[in-house]
């Protein structure tokens, strides 16, 4: 006789899952139970359950495999939302696993009930409610298979509490309930010629490839070239390039959302798939540091940083908790600029400077705050101190904060205006702000 | 890229979907067609005559670009089997509507609306002394019957579907 959780955590352990990035609460509270009796099965306990939808998404990317999160019904579910939504607009295989009502409780608007999968349809590729225990088997399965095959993306399995906790009576699973097949089909020979032929008759190529071309384990090559260097203010290119050159390029990367992500992906020399992990598609700030502790936890022994700003840093900077606890050596940077850069970037460019609500008069002494959870803390303030500030942090053993009072002035180019076509961005020379170039460069609309 | 001409070429389509049969079916289905905003205008949903399918049948507006966009991503829901449509031709013998109306008519009246719902075909459910019922599936039909209730009045006081 085994409990649903026990099943449940059967199942995930022979679907290869040996980390759960998760928050435990009352519908939960069996599975929790069960989960002492799986010692192979690690589970990091967030400080909040968005930070364990971010975690798995980053374990995700950085593996290839699926990354699997938890959290508890209600508020627990609906806190992973964002996640799942940023999962699923960069096709990251994930397993949401929530905690439901009582079977018998559905629908009557409980103490912590919400119609997750209602609220979750069109955010992950397919979600499931468990009925019964009967069906569980089979839809692990398919959450697994859904989510790993084609195009990759989040399933949700939503497990009323009752299931959870009861006792299986004949586990007779069936076999094969989907029409689904696993698709990896190749790619259309017809587009695949044209594709060929356009590159070979191309004089100066750039691929702009998707994140199938890793998905598929294709990995292509890219570089770009350098610019010259400023004086005085911390420029923030700086910090980036003097990072990459210190990690060799070869550090697991995760940034938040703003100028500082568009900064790293232009200046860190990315040489690996799997090295960026970043919010392209929805652009969820508060990304970074949970992607890089998915990271950390997945490969322990690699040089994982998160590169952030100190917008972006503030809405999940409790999951320095979590850091702690496990004792997560993620080397956090955070370009600190005062504001929200990219919309004060926005505002200084399209609404003549009016900068409203980006700019914060006071922030948190973040010296202080890493004070506050034990972990060591390094802030550069003049550009001559950028790489002893990067080498002593990243020298360190365990998590670290290095803070960079970088130039609020400083832009980020090109820069496509919304609505705008690729053809038409503004160049603007970086440096030198705001007289900006509006450059049409050649080529077919 | 053409926004505009996207928008001139709207027209209705009737898109036919085959669905394993699991709760939650129709409304992933319904909501796909809500987050493009695009309107439902008619559907149906019964079992189909495999076991454990069922068949969605809708109709809606839309241009070409959007609808082949649509369909293609109706397909990659797990739950669905197959998907056809092809826009929507009233001169196309498949094409059917199918009416049930509650005629409350009597005596010489009634027998007037007997002869005529016999001459266009439609199938008398039930006759009783103050009113019919009356099911039909022919276009024709329905058309002379929408007419003959805006032009005659209290005549043909149809009790539109009930």
């Amino acid at each position: 006789m085994k409990t649903g959780s026990r099943i449940l955590l059967e199942l995930l352990r022979e679907h290869g899952v040996d980390v759960i990035f998760g928050y435990p609460g009352g519908a939960v509270i069996h599975l929790y139970d069960e989960l002492t009796r799986f010692p192979e099965i690690r589970h990091i306990l967030v400080r909040h359950e968005q930070a364990a939808a971010h975690a798995a998404d980053g374990y995700a990317r950085a593996t290839g495999r699926p990354g699997v999160c938890l959290a508890t019904s209600g508020p627990g579910a609906t806190n992973l939302v964002t996640g799942l939504a940023c999962a699923y607009c960069d096709s990251v295989p994930l397993i949401a696993i929530t905690g439901q009502v009582a079977t018998h409780q559905l629908g009557r608007d409980s103490f912590q009930e919400v119609d997750i999968v209602g609220i979750t349809r069109s955010c992950t590729k397919h979600n499931y409610l468990v009925r019964s225990l009967a069906e569980l088997p089979d839809i692990v399965q398919e959450a697994f298979m859904v989510a790993t095959t084609g195009r990759p993306g989040p399933v949700l399995i939503d497990i009323p509490r009752d299931v959870l906790a009861s006792q299986d009576r004949n586990t007779s699973r069936r076999s094969s309930p989907s029409h689904k097949r696993p698709s990896r089909r190749p790619g259309h020979p017809l587009q695949v010629r044209r594709a060929a032929e356009a590159i070979a008759r191309a004089q100066r190529p750039i691929l702009c490839s998707g994140a199938g071309v890793i998905n598929s384990g294709a990995h292509a090559l890219l570089s770009g070239p350098d610019e010259p260097e400023p004086k005085e203010v911390i420029k923030p290119q700086q910090v980036i390039k003097e990072l990459s050159q210190l990690t060799s390029a070869k550090a697991i990367i995760s940034t938040d959302v703003g100028q500082h992500q568009m900064w790293t992906a232009l200046n860190y020399s990315f040489r690996r798939p799997r090295t960026l992990l970043s919010s392209g598609g929805l652009g969820a700030m508060g990304y970074g540091l949970p992607a890089a502790i998915g990271a950390q936890v997945a490969f322990p022994l690699r040089e994982v940083v998160c590169i952030s700003g100190d917008g972006s840093f503030q809405m999940n900077m409790q999951e320095l908790g979590t850091l702690i606890s496990y004792d997560l050596p993620v080397k956090v940077v955070v370009l600190n600029n005062g504001s929200l850069g990219m919309v004060r970037q926005w505002q200084s460019l399209l609404f003549e400077g009016r900068y409203s609500e980006t700019i914060f008069e006071r922030g948190p002494d973040l010296q202080k705050l890493a004070q506050a959870y034990g972990i060591k803390s390094f802030r550069a303030l003049f550009p001559d101190e950028v790489v002893p500030c990067l080498t002593k942090g990243l020298g360190e053993k365990g998590p670290v904060i290095m803070e960079f009072l970088v130039d609020p002035e400083e832009k980020v180019y090109p820069m496509v205006l919304p609505g705008g076509k690729l053809d038409e961005m503004i160049m603007g020379k970086e440096g030198q702000s705001p007289s900006c170039t509006k450059a049409r460069v050649s080529g077919r609309s | 890229m053409g926004e505009e001409k996207e928008r001139g070429s709207q027209r209705p389509y009737v898109v036919s979907i085959t669905v394993e049969n699991r709760p939650g079916v129709l409304a992933r289905v319904a909501s796909l067609f809500s987050a493009r905003n695009y309107n439902i205008e008619a559907l149906t949903a019964a079992h189909s005559k495999e076991p454990g399918t069922s068949m969605i049948t809708c109709t809606t507006w839309g241009d070409a670009r959007t609808m082949e966009r649509i369909v293609k991503q109706l397909r990659n829901l797990v739950e669905v089997k197959r998907v056809v449509h092809a826009p929507l031709d009233v001169h196309n013998p498949r094409v059917r509507e199918m009416i049930l109306v509650k005629l409350d008519v009597e005596g010489q009246r009634q027998r007037e609306a007997l002869e005529r719902a016999k001459k266009f075909g439609a199938r008398i459910l039930r006759r009783a002394p103050r009113g019919l019922l009356i099911e039909a599936t022919n276009g024709r039909w329905i058309h002379w019957g929408l007419r003959a209730r805006q032009t005659k009045g209290k005549e043909w006081i149809g009790k539109w579907p009930r």
